[in-house]
Order: C-alpha cells, then structure tokens, then sequence
C-alpha cells in the first residue's frame, strides 16, 4: 500500500512537474491564440475606426480627427498615385476596406473613370471656399463632370517647387529650362510620374514641340526618379541630389524649421494640383467617412491641414503656408508673377492616357 | 444482431484496420490544400487571367507577352539570385570554415555578430546600405571608385550580405561536424593547409555548400524587399517587383502577374529538387564514426590566426558594425544627414525626436501589435505542425508518410509572391471562406512558408527520441495525444525554444506576403516600413528599426533562456 501509494506519488510528481509546465504552456498557447485572434478580430470596437488611403503624410489629420471626435483613423501612406491605383485593384475584387481616398488631383480620373468617388452633400459655401483659386473649379469640371465638385473637395494645395541643398547651390533655378544646364547632369531628382505634369505644364508655356524637347533634354541629363516626394527631399539632404524637382512646397517645411541645409524656389512656369479627399461608394463606413470628410475642410480640419508635415498651404480660401519661410517663398512667386495665375494640372481619363502614352514614348517612363 | 448492427460494426471494423490511410489521406489532404493547391492554381490562372479578371477565356497570351516582352525582367531574376547566392555562399564558407574548423580567435563573437544582422528589420536594412552605397554614401566617400548601389550589382551586394546569417545557420554545424582526423592524416603525409581544404575538407562539406547555396537561391528568386527599394529607383525589374506592381497597382494585370508567378515556382522547383538531393547527400557524408571522431580544430600558426580573425573582424565591421551605427547615427538625427558629416563638424545636434514621435505613432503601434499577433499565432502554430509531421513522418504507422514528408517539404520551391498570388485565387474565388482580407489569410500564408525550413529543423530531435521510449507510452496505456505530450515535447523543447524565437523574429518582419495580402484596415510592420521610407522618413524608420531590432534580441534571449531553464 505504501509501496503503491509512493510509486503513484512519485508518479505523479514526476509527471505533474512535467505535465504542469507542458499543461500550462498548453494552456497558455490555447489561451494566447483565442486572445490574440479576438484582438484581431473585425469585432464592433473595430468599426469606430476608418480606413483611409493617401500619398501625404496623414498623421496630424488623423490625430486631429481622432483627438476632436474620439473616431480612430487608420491611415495607409502610399507613393505618387499608389492610393488610386491599389484602390481601384481592390476594387476589381469586390474588396473594400477603405473609407476614403486622400489623393492627388492629377491622377484622380482613373477613380472617376470607374465612377467611383460618391457623391458627397456640400453647400455651395463649401465649394466655394475649397476651390478657391481662379479658374479652378471651372477647369476640374471641364475635365472630369460638374458633379466633380461634390465628389472630390481638395483639402490642399500642391504647389510645384524646386527643393535644393543650400551648401551645393548658390544661384538656385527658377525654371524649368534652367535645369537643362549641364551643372545639372546627374544631380537632379524627381517623381517619375510628375513628368506628365511637367509636359502639361510646358505645353502652356512654350507650346507642344519645345515642351516635348525640354522632356528629352532633362532626361539625358540622367536625373535620378524617385518615388515619393519626401524620398525627394531626403536624396537632396543626404547629399545623393542637388535638386529635387517638381516637388510640392510643404515638402521641406519640417525640415527647414530643423535647421536643415534646404531651401525651395517655386518655379516660373508654376502649375499646381490639389489633394482631394474622396469617399468610395462602397466605402464600408460612409456615413463615418463623410462626416470625416466634411471635418477636413471645415475650419479646424483645414487648420490642421496647415500644419501637415510642418506647415503646408490647406485650399481654403484665404489661407496662407503654415510656415513662413515657404510662405515668403511663395509671397516672392506672387510678387514677380503678378498677373500670372498657377496652370491648374487635372486630368480628364483621355488626357491622362495621352500624356502617359507620349511620355513612354518619349522617355520610356 | 440486428444486420444494422452487423453493418455498423464491420464498418468500424474497417475504419479501425484502415485508421493510418485514413489519417495519411486527411494529412495529406491537408497539405495539398496549402501547397499543391496554390502551385497548380498559379498555373492554371496564369491562361484564364486577363487585365483585372481572373477567370477570362483560355490563353496562351500571357505567356506570349511574358517570354517575348521581357525578358530583361526574367534575366535580371536569375542574375540577381545567382549572383546574391553565390555572393552569401562565398562569403559564408570562408566564414564558416574560419570559425568552426580553425582555432581563430574571437569566433564565438563573429559568429553572434554576424547572427545578428537576423533582427534587422526589412526596409531599414535597405535604406541603411542606401546611404552607405548610395551617390553620397560613406562607403562611396571612402572608396577609390564609385559604387553605385541602384544597380543589378548593387541589388546583389545587399542582398547576399543579408542572407549570410541564414547561409551560416546551415553551414557552420556542416563545418563543425567533419572529423578532423582525415584533415590531420592528410597534413602528416604532407599536405599543407590549402591543399587539405582542397582535398579532404571541401570534398566532405561540398554536399552542405550546395544545400546552404540553393537555399539562399530559392529565397532570393522570390524576394521584394531589394527589389522595391533598389530596383525599382534603378527602373531595374525583377518577376517578384513585377508581380507585385501587376498585382497592387492599377491597372491590375492579373495575366502577367500569374506567368511571372508561375515562372518562379518553375525556377525554383529544379532548386527544390537538388536542395532535397544535397540534403540527402550531407547525411550521406556524415562522418561521425564514435570514439574515433574528432574535431579538434585545424592549428594556425599565431600569426595565422590572428591574421585570419582580424581578415573576418574588417569583414563584419563592413557588414554588420557600420551599417548598424549608420542606423542608430540615423535614428537620433533631425533629419538625412550623411554619417561621414559626423566627421567633418558639419553635423546638427542629435535628438530623441524620431523616438518620441513613435508614442504618437497610432499606425505604428497597430501594425507593430498586429505582426507581433500574426507572427505569434504563425509560430505556434508552425512548431506544433512541423513537430506533428515530423512525428508522423518518422515514428507513426500513419500511410503515406513519403507522399507527406515531400509535400511538407514543397513549400520551399513556392516563392512569397507565388505564395500569396495562389492564395489570393483560393481564399477568393476556389475556397471564399471568408478569410480573405482577414489577418488569416496571412497567418495561413506564414505558416505555409515557414513549415518546411522548420520541419528540418526540428526534424533530428524527433528523429533521435528512441523509439523505446514511445513503446513505453503504450506500454503503459497513453494514447497518441499523451505520448507527444509527455514524450515527444519534453525532449524536443530546446530545439522548439530555439527555432520558435528564430522563426518569430523573421515573421515578425516578414514582407512579401505581407505587402501581398495585408488588408488596408490591418497594417503590418514590413509594410508600414516601406511606407516610411516612400515618405523619405529616414529618422523615424532607423528609430523603428532600432526598436525593432532589440526588442528581438531580447525576445530571442528570453525565449533561449526560458529553454535553459527548463532543461535544467
């Protein structure tokens, strides 16, 4: 009995200090993946929080947002016209987990194409104050539908500039064709995509021809494409650039405050784009996501917009740069250029394939 | 008996007689579901799919466009898995011959060094040896001759200097393992060192060589990251930076993306079968032989060894130490500043600013909480799978233990992007169980990926369990369940310990499948850090990935730690 009784004990205390530990971690594991799926889980918590596609950073909007209205804001940042075209890849798959689009103006048709942004309930003061420069709404209309002002209200203004190292650039360009130089070769950047815009833009200065010829001339001069505009600014900071091009002003605001070596000139041949905020309409939110959209252009949204990676121009009327170096930079653009409105850059879907087509021919981007 | 009682029991007469075909088939079943299944679907979908449709009529045009379109793309592929291969099998041979057959010192530090580089995370490993290899890199500023890092070279440096740690993984115990007797029997009848290594020890080890060198070739045919970050500024395209535009970027050409998977697993799957072949022939080499075995290592002169541990010390300062102090110089910098201005009194003030943004940095606490809960639930559930077949495979009398251990094994020669292309056809269209779009699909994805590396890991310590030990078990009434559980896992808890803290820190970071398959409402790591540096966030990714990497330092030793106590 007492022979029996130990061998159990031994037995069992033998196993029970195994069994215990692997028992625990059993359970500890059973435990850990029932815990973590929950947290993975779509469940109710999930759905105070939107999803948002966008190119720029977002961080202050979605901080802003979720600080005034306790609604979380999920942000993914893609490059150039990456939110556009996932969201239309997704799309085709019948997958929509997006709540808006924060997106450039320039590529925005492809959306529109598949008539995707919804239509969103704006009054006329609102428009009115988002487009606030002349010629603007007029133009977006002529290129995309009257209804275009209720499905894409832009929240900022991109304003083409120069972003160039100060201790490698003493005389900074103020055009285009300064850049044909051959103090040039090789220490330029720019978005790939941007060059499109650059053509557009061109084409309204100097006429097709010279346009196409400036695309081919820059080309040979072996700039380096970049995707991002702050992967942009960054290449001329690290030293690997002189000169980022066609870069939007707020680009280096934060950095410049840094006391970082960059300065920026807007350029003579100025175009400008804007980013618009869109609501999908199979957004999976869209009450949420119209009532977060209505917050980005209202006073304190566009407020906030000002301050966007250092301070940047929101597209409210009236609003200035949230910085005063780029805002002076921009004042000094207005002063030499008086009776020059910026050339808006929107596309209609038969444009952008016309753009893109001559510029693959052109220089095979 | 009634005749239904009759029936009842002679069917549970047959299912107990059929029990192991029955287990063999659902296993095998199983596995077929996550490895043949999107092999043969990537196929299948590479003649149906047009533009955004998957399903389409049947053709041979995506197939046309992919052989006579480009095939610059599929060159760059092969010349930049070759070459990284090469490069890492180079490199980690000399490495591992210095370390485990000689008597150089400082080895035992080389080694965790160089182990190290395992933790830093993706992208950041990138953007790192774009500064130092980039126009304006310090390397490029202390060179002679300019190097220029987006170029198939440039892609090929970094990449083969990335798979070291992996490369010596497979070979240091390759090197370890040879009986030094015959090295010694050769230097008594005359043979010097080289001529030694010529013929004694490269002849033994060659097997090993050629499985460390396929497997760095498979892995480096499947992946993203250098090509993302490298390639794609160079306008230089690789299959797996193609199929990841055709996939994700509109518009979708899903036609393309399919053939260029395909290709892949068509590259890979010689590679599998050679890998195998090597694998099979290491333990065919195998020359411990009890008392006789010995491996003492290989005596270099003083001067020798010396020079040989400071030969691999200049190395790992090259690899490992600067591109590491690049990335913390980065991390406590306002903005990009070179790190040869540290040098020159041209540098601004260092600040804990990248550091404290991360407090606020909503999106990267999600996708931090998200991959740590996703590589988590995928390891756990890779040990518990990789042991279960290991199990089966070589001590159960389930059937089909052959069939199971190859396609166990098949995931290998499935690259990431094909990987995640079958599954996007499966789970959406095949299977539309609702995983799609999950963080499931992903688990799913990582454990898919990481079973066979892991079975071969964990394989020898199931292989060594005797099997007395099992029949002990039955003796005394256990069940199979309880066997593994008081048998099996208390002998193999080491190894779990250890390839489960290896196998979290690569899932933790894991990009491919990730930047595949995310959903847009679930940010993972990887991709939030290729978002960073699109943003040209250079500061805040080198804090992330300093954070990164000692967080998983200390997670691996937590978790070897916890191994070793245990055994005790």
């Amino acid at each position: 009995m007492t022979d029996d009784r130990t061998r159990g004990c031994s037995y069992r205390c033998g196993e029970t200090t195994r069994r215990s530990v692997l028992g625990a971690t059993g359970g500890l594991s059973a435990a850990a993946l029932t815990g973590l799926a929950g947290c993975l889980g779509n469940g109710e918590e999930e759905s105070e929080e939107l999803t948002v596609y966008t190119n720029i950073p977002f961080e202050e909007i979605a901080d802003g947002y979720e600080e005034e209205t306790g609604v979380g804001v999920n942000y993914v940042t893609l490059q150039g016209q990456e939110p556009i075209t996932r969201y239309v890849a997704e799309a085709d798959q019948e997958q929509y987990d997006v709540d808006a689009i924060c997106c450039n103006s320039t590529g925005m048709w492809q959306l529109f194409e598949d008539d995707i942004p919804a239509t969103l309930d704006l009054s006329d003061e609102q428009i009115d104050r988002q487009f606030s420069l002349s010629g603007m709404a007029e133009t977006y209309q002529d290129r995309l539908g009257d209804d275009v002002l209720q499905r894409a209200p832009p929240i900022l203004l991109q304003i083409g500039a120069f972003h160039y190292h100060t201790e490698s650039v003493s005389d900074p360009p103020t055009s285009y064709l300064d850049l044909l130089d051959d103090r040039w070769e090789g220490e330029t950047c720019t978005q790939p995509f941007t060059m499109m815009y650059v053509l557009q833009a061109l084409e309204e200065h100097l006429g097709t021809e010279e346009a196409e010829e400036y695309i081919l001339d820059y080309h040979d001069l072996d700039p380096q494409y970049i995707g991002g505009g702050g992967s942009n600014v960054q290449s001329v900071l690290g030293g690997d650039n002189d000169l980022a091009k066609y870069i939007w002003g707020f680009y280096s605001s934060q950095e410049i405050s840094d006391g970082a070596p960059i300065d920026l000139t807007f350029v003579d041949e100025l175009s400008f784009s804007t980013q618009v905020m869109i609501r999908p309409e199979n957004a999976p939110n869209p009450e949420a996501a119209e009532e977060f959209i209505e917050w980005t252009i209202s006073e304190s949204g566009q407020e906030i917009v000002q301050s966007l990676a250092g301070g940047s121009i929101p597209a409210r009327e009236g609003m200035e740069y949230g910085h005063d170096h780029v805002q002076q930079r921009w004042e000094e653009w207005q002063d030499a250029h008086p009776d020059t409105d910026p050339f808006p850059t929107v596309q209609s879907p038969e444009s952008a394939q016309e753009y893109a087509d001559r510029i693959d021919e052109l220089i095979g981007l | 008996m009634t005749a239904d009682g009759y029936y009842r029991s002679q069917l549970k007469g047959m299912m107990s007689a059929r029990r192991p075909q029955i287990y063999g088939g659902l296993i095998v079943l199983g596995l077929a579901l996550i490895t043949i299944l999107p092999l043969v679907t990537t196929f299948v979908i590479s003649f149906y799919a047009d533009g955004a449709s998957l399903l389409d009529e049947f053709s041979t045009a995506n197939w046309i466009d992919a052989i006579f379109g480009y095939p610059d793309v599929i060159l760059n592929t092969l010349v930049f898995a070759f070459g990284s291969a090469l490069l890492t099998t180079a490199l980690s041979v000399f490495i591992s011959w210095s370390i485990a057959r000689t008597n150089v010192p400082f080895g035992r530090i080389w080694y965790y060094l160089l182990f190290g580089m395992i933790f830093i995370p993706p992208i950041v490993w990138e953007a790192v040896w774009i500064r130092l290899l980039g126009p304006n890199g310090f390397y490029n500023a202390l060179l002679p001759f300019h190097l220029d890092v987006f170029s198939l070279y440039g892609m090929i440096l970094v990449q083969g200097i990335f798979m070291l740690p992996l490369s010596l993984i497979v070979l240091i115990p390759v090197f370890a393992n040879v009986d030094n007797s015959l090295e010694e029997a050769s230097r008594m009848s005359g043979g010097g060192v080289l001529r030694t290594i010529r013929s004694v020890t490269l002849p033994l080890v060659m097997p090993g060589i050629l499985a460390s060198f396929l497997l760095v070739l498979v892995i480096s045919l499947g992946n993203l990251r250098v090509p993302l970050m490298i390639g794609l500024p160079a306008d230089i395209y690789v299959l797996p930076s193609k199929i990841y535009e055709d996939a994700v970027q509109a518009p979708t050409q899903y036609g393309a993306a399919f053939v260029d998977g395909t290709l892949l697993i068509l590259f890979a799957l010689p590679i599998f079968y050679f890998y195998r072949k090597a694998l099979g022939d290491t333990g065919r080499y195998e020359t411990i032989g009890g008392e006789a075995f010995s491996q003492a290592p290989v005596e270099l002169s003083r001067r020798g060894r010396y020079l040989l541990s400071s030969v691999i010390g200049l190395l790992l300062v090259v690899v490992t130490v600067v591109p590491v102090l690049v990335m913390i110089h980065g991390s406590f910098s306002p903005y990009i500043v070179p790190f040869q201005d540290l040098f020159t009194g041209s540098h601004p003030s260092f600040t804990l600013q990248p550091y404290t943004v991360l407090l606020d940095d909503l999106t990267a606490q999600r996708a931090v909480r998200n991959s740590f809960i996703a590589a988590t639930i995928a390891t756990l559930l890779t040990i518990f799978g990789s042991v279960f077949l290991s199990w089966v495979v070589y001590k159960s009398d389930i059937a089909y233990r052959k069939v199971i251990d190859y396609m166990s094994f098949l995931p290998i020669a499935l690259t990431s992007v094909s990987l995640a292309l079958g599954f996007i056809v499966i789970f959406l269209r095949i299977f539309p169980i609702g995983i799609y779009g999950t963080i499931w699909i992903i688990v799913l994805a990582y454990v898919t990926r990481s079973l066979a590396t892991t079975i071969r890991v964990v394989t020898p310590s199931v292989q060594q369990i005797q099997d007395v030990l099992l029949e002990a078990g039955v003796m005394s009434g256990a069940n199979k369940v309880t066997r593994i559980r008081t048998i099996v896992f208390p002998l193999i808890l080491s190894t779990v310990h250890a390839v489960g803290a290896l196998r979290f820190a690569i899932l933790f970071h894991e990009l491919p499948v990730s930047l595949l398959l995310q959903p847009a409402n679930l940010p993972l790591l990887a991709p939030y850090l290729y978002e960073l540096s699109v943003q040209g966030n250079y500061p805040r990714l080198a804090a992330i990935g300093v954070c990164v990497t000692a967080f998983l330092v200390v997670a691996t030793v937590v978790i070897h730690r916890l191994g070793s106590s245990d055994d005790t």
